[in-house]
C-alpha cells in the first residue's frame, strides 16, 4: 500500500517500490492510491527526479488497470473489459485530482495582487504545466485508447490528459481572479497597470506579461479540435478589457495634447504612440490583437481628430510643408473616409493654380506687338504653363501622397479642367486647337531650338496635355491639317519626330485615331517614289528637263485638302510636263483619278528680265500671272484673268500680293512689270498665305469636326439599335453618351437630333406601345 | 555490439537482464518517452513486469531487425483510421512471426504494453489473415472458440448478416 | 443479474465467472487462468481493443470476414454489433472508402457521430456486390434495390475526399470512392436504371401526315439523384445508335426550351427556391459533352488538352490543383477568400440554334415563321457551337459593401463611368456559409489556332452557394461586348468547389427581353 503521508508536501521523498504495486485487478480505489503518489510527485516534486524503476511501475498500473478485463458486474454481451470501460474511473479520478491541486493554489493566491500575483501566476504556470506534460505521457495507454475513442464518438469534455490539466487549471484556479464587483480578473488588471507603466514610460519587465498573457492564449480549448487555437478565453478576459483600456488612456492623452500643442506637433506624436502600440502587439500580445487594437487607436488618435487636420490641410498645401503633408497623409489613409475631404481640397487647389497659371501667360486686354497688331496667345507659353502646373503637383501626389490611385484621380480631374476651360480656353475647341498649333511650331523647320533629344522630350509633354483633352477629334483635324501644310510644303523638322508624335498619339488613342495621319506620312513617300520614277521615265526618253518638278500624289481620303472652286489655265511653260505626268500616272495608278490641286503647289521662277537674278517663290496662280508676262511687259485685268482662267475671288488677291511686293505695279486696270525690282534677297518669297484664308482655316475645321461627330452619334445609334432591337430612348441616350465620350464630350441635344434624323431617314422607328423607344 | 553506443538494460518479469542498444530499446514508444522525460540513468535496469524473457527475446530480435526503420510519428494516434488497405507484411516479418498461437497473442499483447506500434500492426494483421476466407466453423476451431448461440438466436445472427450473403 | 442497459436481441446469458491468477504478476505474462470455455482462447482472452484492431484488419481485406466472425460466438458477435460505439466499423469503413468526415462538400469537417459507419459499410458493400455480380438477365429485379442504390451512390460520391493541390491523377488514385463510382456510373447495369425512367414512344406510324421522330419522354418524375449521378461521368455518345441520337434530341429539347429558363428560375438550372435543378443540368452537360465529343474529333488540337482533366471519370470532379479548400491561414481578415477557385484561366464554350429553328421551337404560332416547328427533329438536329474561348478571372471585392475607392475592380468592371452597370444579384435563395465571390475579368479566343486575336470581351460575375444541402457552387457571369452587356450565364459547378469538371450553365441574352434566346454552356479551369 502506498504511503499514507504521500499527499503532503514533504522533502523527505522515498520513492515506491514494486512491492507497492497494486495488483493487475486492483479496484480503483487501491490503484488511484498508488497512481496518486506519482501524479503528485510529477506536478510538484519532479526536480527531486524519479527512477526508471518507479516510472515503470507507474506506467504498468495504468496499463494494467486499462486492460483489466469487465467486472463481474457487467452484463457479458454488451461491454467488455479493456480500455473502453476502466478509462473513465481513471479519467475521473485524474480529473478530480487535478482540481483540488488547482484549488490549494486559488488559496495561496488569494492575498496576492499586482507584480506579486504576476510572479505568482507565472511561476506556478511553468510548473504546472511542465509537470502536466509528464503526466500525460504516463497516461498515454489511456490517452490514445480511451480518450482517443469517447472523442472519435464526438463526447464532449473528454480530453487528452494534458488538455484535461489545463481545463482544471481554467476552472479552479485561473477563473477565480474575477472580482465580482468590478467584472474583471485581478490578474488582468495587474497585467494591464503593468502595461500602463509601460506607456508612461517606466521600464516594466515584458517577458513576464508575456507568459501570463501566452497562458491566456493556451487555455482557449477547442472542443472540436484540440490541435486549433481557440482564442475566446484570451479574447475574453484579457483583448476586451485591455482594449477599452487603450482606448481611454489615448483618448485622455490625445484631448490634453491637442488642446496645448500644433496640428504639426500632434501628427508626430500620433505617429509615434501608433508605432509604439504595433510594437507591443510584437513583444507580449498575441498577435489576433493587432488589427482591433491598431482599429482602435486609428479611431481614438485620428478619427477623432480628424478635422484638426482636414482644416490644416489647405495652409500645409499653400506652403508647400511636404513632411508634414506626408506624416497627414499617413495618418488619414490608416481610417475609413479619412483622405476624401484632402483629395477634394487637393482637385480644387491644383485647377486654381491651374487657371492662374493661363491668366499670367494670356495678353493683357488692348495689348499689342511691335508691329502694332493686336497680341495673340502664344501656343507655346498656354501649353508650357498647363504643364508646369500639372509637373508641379504630380510630384506633390508621387511624394507625400505616395502615388495613391485616390489623389492621381484628383490631379487627373483637375487638370482636365483647367485644361479645357480657363481664361483662354473659353470653348471647348480651343485648347486642342492651341495644342495642335503647338506640335506645329514643335515639328516645324523654324523650330530650331530644339534638338532631337530634346524635341522628343517635348512632344511626350503634349502627351500630357493631350490625354487631359476632351474634344479629341478637334485636335486631330487641327493636327491633320498642318500635318497637310507641312508635308506638302516639306516644312518638316525631321519625319522621325513626326512618325514619333503619330506613335504617340496612336498609343492614346488608337488606330482609327491616327489611320489618316499616317497614311498621309506614307503617302508622301509613296509619292517621292513615283516622281523618281518619273524622272527616269524622262531622262530615259530623253526629254530634255527645262523644268524642275517634285509631284506629289496623295490620297483624297486622307489628306484634308481639296481643288478649290475654279478653273485653270494651265501655262503653256509647264504645259508639257504637265501632260506627259499625267499619262504617267494614268499608266501606273489605271483607274486612279488625278486632281491637280494648284492651291498647295509651289513654284520658283528664275527671273530673266532684271539686271540682278533673282528666284521669285510663288504659288502656282502667281506663276500663271507671271508667265503671261512672259509675253507681255503690261497687262489689264482682264487679259490676266482671261488668260489664266482663275476666278475672280482668288485672282484679285493673289494680284494685290505680287503689287504689294513691287513685284508689278499696278495702274488703275492695268498691271506692270516692275523693271526695276529690287530685293535684298536672292530668293523672294512672295507666295504668302492670303488674311482671309487663315480665319477660314480653323472655321472650316471647326465645320468638319462638326460633319464628324453627326456621323459619329448615327453610327453609335445605329450600331447599338442593331445589337438590342429595341431600347427605350433615356437608355439609348445614356449608352450613346457612355460609347462617344471618349472621343469628345458628347451633347445630348445633338443625340436627339440624330436620333430624330434617323427616324426621318427610316432607319428607326417609334415603338407603337410606347412613346419613349 | 561497439561500446561507443548507448546501451540499455531490460529487465523482464521473470527476472532476466539484457543488455540492448538504446535505439533498438527505443523501438519501444513508451521506453522512449520515458526516458526522455527521466533523463539518462546509468546502469538503472528498466523493469518490464509485463514481458517475460522469452517473449522479450523474441521481440528484440524484431527490434534489432527494424532499428534503423523512421519511427512512428510521435502523436500518430489517428494512425489507425486514415491509413486505408492495411500494408501488406514484410517478408522477414512475415517469416518472423510464424509462431504457435500462444506465443504470437504474447508477442501482441508485448507489443500493445510497449507501445511498439508497427510491431502490433504485423501482429494484427497476422490473426486477421487466419480469419479471412474462412467459415465460422473454421474460425471456432482455429481460435478454440465454443459455439455458445441458441437456435433461435442463430436465426438472428443470419438476420443480422443478411447484408453480406448473396 | 440481468443486464439493464443492453439492448441485444439476445437473451441475457447466464453472467459467466471469473478467477483471478493472483500470483501471476511478476511471474507471469499470461493474466487469465480461463474457466469459461471461451477463456480457452487466446484470442478472446486478449483485451477488447486488441480484439478490435484484428477485427478491423481482417474487415479491411474483406468486409465479409466481419459478418463470418459475427457468426462465431456471442462474444465476438457482441463486439462486432453490440459496442455501443462504432469504432470497428469506422475502422473498416475508412481502409475501404473516403473519409466522409472531410468530404469537399463540407467546409468544416464533419463529427464522427454524424455518420452511420456500419449502415454506410453494409448498405456499400451490398451495392458493390450488385454491381460486381449481377448479370443482364437479373436486372428485372432492380426495381427493388434501386433506392437504395442511388442514394448509396449519391452518399459515396458527396464524401469524396477533396485532392491535395498536388495530386496528379494520372500517377495516384487514392480516393476509393472516386475508383469506384468512375467504374460503376459507366457500367450497364448503371445505365439500364438511368434509362428505366424514360419511355420511347414507338415509331409514328405513317398515317401521320408531318414528319416526326419518335419521342423520349419521361415515365414519372425524374430521380434528381440520377440526373445529378448521370452528370458526373461524361456519357459515351454514339452517333449512330437511334437511342442515342434520342436521348441527345430529348437534352436539346430540354435546354433551348426557353420555357425552362425564365425569370422564377433566374433563367438558369434552378428550381425556384434557389437549388439545382439536377434533371437540367443533366441536359446541358449531356449536350455540351455530346458536342464536345464530336469538335474534339474534328480539333484536336485547340479542344484535347482544354478537356483532358475530363478522361479521368469521377476524378474530376475532385478539383486536384485547388488549394483553396480551407481559409489559407496567411489571408489578411478583410481579403476575400476564393473559396471557389475562381482566379486563373477557364476554358469554355456555348452551343447555339439557329435563331430562326429556336423562335420556331419555342413560338411556333408565330407568325412570321414559314416552317412548322414539328419539321425540326432534335435528334437529327444540328446546333452551331461557338468558338472555344478563354477566360482570365479574377476576384476583387464585394461591390456592394466596399468603398469603391478602395476596390481594384469596381470602376472598371462593376461600373461604367460611376454609373453602376446591371447587377450579378439574385433573388433566389442561397446559402450564407460562404460569402458570395465577386470576380471579373475578360474573354478571348483560345489561343490553340491561327486565327487573329479578336477584341476581348470583358466579364463581370459572382460565385455563390445555392439553397442546397449541401450547397452547390452557383456561377453568375454577365459578358460585356464593346462596351454593352450582351450575355448572362447562369451555371452550377458539376462537383462542387474546385471541381474540374467546371460549370454548366444557360447563356441568354442580358437585356433578357421578349424571345431572346437561350442555350447551353460550359466553362471548365484548365
Amino acid at each position: 500500500m502506498p504511503p499514507a503521508a504521500s499527499s503532503s508536501s514533504s522533502s523527505t521523498w522515498v520513492e515506491p517500490t514494486k512491492d507497492d504495486k497494486p495488483p493487475k485487478d486492483a479496484d480503483l480505489k487501491t490503484a488511484w492510491a498508488f497512481l496518486q503518489v506519482g501524479v503528485e510527485h510529477m506536478m510538484s516534486r519532479m526536480h527531486l527526479g524519479m527512477s526508471y524503476s518507479y516510472y515503470i511501475l507507474l506506467f504498468t498500473a495504468v496499463y494494467d488497470f486499462c486492460t483489466q478485463p469487465g467486472k463481474a458486474s457487467q452484463p457479458f454481451s454488451a461491454n467488455r473489459g479493456g480500455a473502453s470501460l476502466q478509462g473513465s474511473d481513471l479519467y475521473r479520478s485524474l480529473h478530480n485530482w487535478l482540481s483540488e491541486h488547482c484549488k490549494k493554489m486559488r488559496v495561496d493566491s488569494e492575498n496576492l495582487s499586482d507584480l506579486e500575483l504576476l510572479k505568482f501566476y507565472a511561476t506556478q504556470w511553468d510548473r504546472y504545466t511542465t509537470g502536466a506534460r509528464y503526466v500525460n505521457k504516463l497516461f498515454n495507454y489511456l490517452n490514445k485508447h480511451w480518450v482517443k475513442r469517447e472523442k472519435d464518438e464526438g463526447r464532449k469534455e473528454v480530453y487528452t490528459v494534458y488538455t484535461l490539466a489545463l481545463v482544471a487549471w481554467k476552472q479552479n484556479f485561473f477563473r477565480h481572479f474575477t472580482v465580482s464587483s468590478a467584472g474583471m480578473s485581478r490578474l488582468t488588471q495587474a497585467v494591464l497597470r503593468q502595461i500602463e507603466q509601460q506607456r508612461d514610460g517606466e521600464v516594466i519587465d515584458s517577458t513576464l506579461l508575456k507568459k501570463v498573457i501566452d497562458s491566456y492564449v493556451s487555455l482557449g480549448l477547442d472542443e472540436a479540435d484540440a490541435q486549433r487555437q481557440n482564442l475566446d478565453v484570451y479574447r475574453e478576459y484579457f483583448q476586451t478589457p485591455f482594449l477599452s483600456t487603450t482606448e481611454h488612456y489615448y483618448r485622455a492623452e490625445s484631448a490634453a495634447f491637442v488642446g496645448s500643442n500644433s496640428v504639426s506637433d500632434y501628427m508626430k506624436k500620433a505617429e509615434a504612440r501608433l508605432q509604439e502600440e504595433a510594437d507591443r502587439v510584437n513583444l507580449y500580445l498575441h498577435d489576433s490583437t493587432r488589427t482591433d487594437l491598431k482599429v482602435k487607436c486609428e479611431n481614438v488618435l485620428i478619427a477623432e481628430h480628424n478635422n484638426i487636420m482636414w482644416n490644416e490641410f489647405q495652409s500645409l498645401l499653400d506652403a508647400d510643408r511636404v513632411d508634414d503633408l506626408s506624416r497627414m497623409y499617413g495618418l488619414l489613409s490608416r481610417i475609413v473616409g479619412g483622405l476624401d475631404p484632402l483629395r477634394e481640397k487637393f482637385g480644387e487647389h491644383v485647377k486654381k493654380a491651374g487657371q492662374a497659371a493661363v491668366e499670367k501667360v494670356l495678353p493683357a486686354p488692348g495689348a499689342t506687338t511691335e508691329t502694332g497688331k493686336a497680341e495673340t496667345l502664344d501656343p507655346k507659353a498656354y501649353i508650357e504653363a498647363l504643364l508646369e502646373v500639372h509637373s508641379k503637383y504630380t510630384e506633390v501626389v508621387e511624394g507625400p501622397f505616395r502615388a495613391e490611385m485616390g489623389f492621381n484621380k484628383s490631379l487627373d480631374q483637375a487638370c482636365r479642367d483647367f485644361c479645357n476651360q480657363n481664361a483662354a480656353a473659353t470653348t471647348s475647341t480651343r485648347s486642342p486647337e492651341l495644342l495642335a498649333s503647338y506640335c506645329d511650331q514643335l515639328l516645324r523647320k523654324s523650330n530650331k531650338d530644339l534638338d532631337a533629344e530634346s524635341l522628343e522630350a517635348a512632344l511626350n509633354q503634349t502627351m500630357i496635355i493631350f490625354k487631359f483633352i476632351d474634344d479629341k477629334d478637334v485636335f486631330q483635324k487641327f493636327y491633320q491639317k498642318k500635318l497637310a501644310q507641312r508635308l506638302v510644303g516639306s516644312l518638316s523638322a525631321s519625319d522621325d519626330s513626326e512618325s514619333s508624335m503619330i506613335t504617340k498619339l496612336k498609343e492614346v488613342s488608337g488606330f482609327d485615331y491616327t489611320n489618316k495621319l499616317s497614311r498621309m506620312f506614307t503617302d508622301v513617300n509613296l509619292s517621292k517614289d513615283l516622281s523618281e520614277r518619273f524622272k527616269d521615265k524622262e531622262r530615259t526618253q530623253g526629254v530634255s528637263i527645262d523644268i524642275d518638278f517634285s509631284p506629289l500624289v496623295l490620297g483624297t481620303n486622307f489628306w484634308p485638302l481639296a481643288p478649290q472652286q475654279t478653273d485653270f489655265n494651265i501655262p503653256r511653260e509647264i504645259r508639257s510636263t504637265f501632260d506627259r505626268f499625267t499619262a504617267f500616272h494614268n499608266e501606273v495608278h489605271q483607274g486612279r483619278k488625278l486632281t491637280w490641286l494648284w492651291h498647295v503647289s509651289k513654284n520658283e521662277l528664275r527671273t530673266t528680265y532684271l539686271p540682278q537674278k533673282y528666284i521669285f517663290m510663288t504659288s502656282s496662280y502667281q506663276m500663271a500671272i507671271l508667265t503671261q508676262f512672259n509675253e507681255n511687259d503690261s497687262l489689264s485685268y482682264n487679259e490676266i484673268l482671261t488668260g489664266t482662267k482663275i476666278a475672280e475671288g482668288i485672282l484679285k488677291p493673289q494680284l494685290a500680293l505680287l503689287v504689294k511686293a513691287k513685284v508689278l505695279l499696278q495702274e488703275g486696270e492695268n498691271y506692270d512689270l516692275n523693271l526695276n525690282f529690287k530685293s535684298k534677297k536672292i530668293r523672294v518669297q512672295l507666295n504668302q498665305a492670303v488674311k482671309s484664308e487663315q480665319k477660314q482655316e480653323a472655321k472650316e475645321v471647326l465645320q468638319a469636326v462638326d460633319e464628324d461627330r453627326k456621323f459619329i452619334y448615327q453610327a453609335t445609334i445605329v450600331r447599338l439599335m442593331k445589337g438590342r432591337k429595341t431600347m427605350q430612348h433615356q437608355a439609348l441616350i445614356q449608352e450613346v453618351t457612355a460609347q462617344i465620350s471618349s472621343k469628345f464630350t458628347p451633347k445630348i441635344p445633338e443625340i436627339k437630333k440624330a436620333i430624330d434624323y434617323l427616324i426621318d431617314k427610316e432607319y428607326l422607328e417609334r415603338s407603337a406601345e410606347s412613346n419613349n423607344t | 555490439m561497439s561500446d561507443k553506443k548507448q546501451q540499455v538494460i531490460l529487465q523482464t518479469s521473470d527476472d532476466e537482464q539484457f543488455t540492448v542498444e538504446k535505439i533498438v530499446a527505443e523501438r519501444s514508444a513508451m521506453i522512449k518517452s520515458m526516458m526522455e522525460d527521466l533523463g539518462e540513468q546509468e546502469g538503472q535496469a528498466i523493469p518490464l513486469p509485463n514481458v517475460s524473457s522469452s517473449v522479450l527475446t523474441k521481440i528484440l530480435e524484431y527490434c534489432d531487425h527494424h532499428k534503423n526503420e523512421p519511427l512512428p510519428a510521435a502523436d500518430s494516434s489517428d494512425a489507425d483510421d486514415s491509413r486505408r488497405k492495411t500494408s501488406e507484411i514484410g517478408e522477414w516479418d512475415a517469416r518472423w512471426i510464424q509462431v504457435d498461437q500462444e506465443m504470437l497473442f504474447e508477442i501482441i499483447l508485448a507489443a500493445n504494453y510497449l507501445d511498439i506500434k508497427p510491431l502490433l500492426d504485423v501482429g494484427c494483421k497476422t490473426v486477421a489473415n487466419m480469419i479471412k476466407g474462412k467459415t465460422p466453423e473454421e474460425i471456432r476451431k482455429l481460435f478454440n472458440i465454443t459455439n455458445d448461440f441458441t437456435p433461435e438466436e442463430e436465426e438472428q445472427i443470419r438476420k443480422e448478416n443478411e447484408w453480406a450473403e448473396e | 443479474m440481468v443486464a439493464s442497459s443492453s439492448k441485444s436481441p439476445l437473451a441475457s446469458p447466464p453472467m459467466p465467472e471469473y478467477t483471478y491468477d493472483q500470483g501471476s504478476a511478476s511471474t507471469s505474462s499470461s493474466f487469465l487462468s480461463p474457466v469459461t470455455p471461451q477463456m480457452q482462447s487466446p484470442l478472446l482472452r486478449a483485451p477488447s481493443e486488441i480484439i478490435q484492431k484484428v477485427l478491423s484488419a481482417s474487415g479491411g481485406d474483406e468486409v465479409y470476414a466481419i459478418a463470418q466472425a459475427a457468426k462465431t460466438c456471442k462474444e465476438l458477435r457482441s463486439i462486432i454489433y453490440d459496442n455501443p460505439d462504432q469504432a470497428l466499423w469506422r475502422q473498416v469503413h475508412l481502409q475501404h472508402y473516403d473519409d466522409p468526415r472531410t468530404a469537399a462538400a463540407f467546409p468544416t469537417s464533419r463529427a464522427s457521430s454524424s455518420v452511420d459507419w456500419r449502415q454506410q459499410v453494409q448498405d456499400r458493400e451490398f451495392v458493390a456486390r450488385i454491381f460486381r455480380d449481377w448479370d443482364e438477365d437479373q436486372y428485372g429485379q432492380l426495381d427493388k434495390h434501386a433506392d437504395l442504390i442511388c442514394t448509396t451512390l449519391m452518399e459515396m460520391y458527396l464524401e469524396i475526399t477533396p485532392a491535395t493541390p498536388s495530386h496528379d491523377p494520372r500517377t495516384s488514385d487514392d480516393s476509393p470512392n472516386c475508383t469506384l463510382l468512375s467504374s460503376w456510373l459507366r457500367s450497364a447495369l448503371f445505365k439500364y436504371i438511368y434509362e428505366s425512367q424514360y419511355f420511347t414512344e414507338p415509331e409514328p406510324t405513317t398515317s401521320y401526315q408531318l414528319r416526326s421522330s419518335p419521342k423520349r419522354v419521361k415515365k414519372n418524375p425524374v430521380d434528381p439523384i440520377m440526373s445529378r449521378l448521370h452528370c458526373l461521368v461524361p456519357p459515351e455518345y454514339d452517333d449512330d445508335l437511334r437511342e442515342d441520337r434520342e436521348w441527345r434530341g430529348f437534352a436539346r429539347r430540354t435546354v433551348y426550351n426557353a420555357k425552362n429558363f425564365r425569370e422564377e428560375n433566374d433563367y438558369g438550372p434552378f428550381t425556384g427556391d434557389g437549388k439545382v435543378n439536377w434533371e437540367l443540368v443533366d441536359a446541358i452537360s449531356s449536350v455540351m459533352m455530346c458536342n464536345a465529343q464530336e469538335v474534339i474529333k474534328n480539333e484536336p488540337t485547340a479542344w484535347l488538352p482544354a478537356v483532358q482533366p475530363m478522361s479521368y471519370g469521377v476524378e474530376s470532379v475532385r478539383g486536384w490543383g485547388y488549394t483553396e479548400l480551407k481559409r489559407p491561414d496567411n489571408l489578411a481578415e478583410g481579403d476575400v477568400w476564393d473559396w471557389a477557385g475562381v482566379e486563373g484561366n477557364w476554358c469554355g464554350c456555348y452551343a447555339f440554334m439557329d435563331y430562326v429553328d429556336w423562335v420556331a421551337l419555342n413560338y411556333p404560332q408565330s407568325a412570321f415563321l414559314h416552317r412548322l416547328s414539328s419539321e425540326i427533329d432534335l435528334s437529327l438536329y444540328h446546333e452551331a457551337l461557338g468558338d472555344l474561348m478563354q477566360l482570365e478571372l479574377k476576384i476583387c471585392t464585394d461591390p456592394h459593401t466596399s468603398n469603391p475607392r478602395d476596390n481594384r475592380c469596381t470602376s472598371h468592371e462593376f461600373e461604367n463611368d460611376r454609373t453602376p452597370l446591371p447587377s450579378v444579384d439574385t433573388d433566389l435563395p442561397s446559402s450564407d456559409l460562404l460569402p458570395p465571390i465577386y470576380f471579373h475579368g475578360s474573354s478571348v479566343p483560345y489561343a490553340g489556332g491561327d486565327a487573329p486575336p479578336l477584341p476581348q470581351n470583358a466579364i463581370r460575375g459572382v460565385a455563390r452557394l445555392t439553397a442546397d444541402n449541401p450547397p452547390q457552387v452557383r456561377w453568375t457571369m454577365i459578358i460585356r461586348y464593346r462596351d454593352s452587356d450582351r450575355w448572362r450565364l447562369e451555371c452550377v459547378q458539376v462537383g462542387g468547389r474546385g471541381s474540374k469538371r467546371g460549370f454548366f450553365g444557360i447563356w441568354s441574352d442580358a437585356t433578357r427581353g421578349e424571345q431572346s434566346p437561350c442555350g447551353p454552356a460550359w466553362y471548365w479551369k484548365t
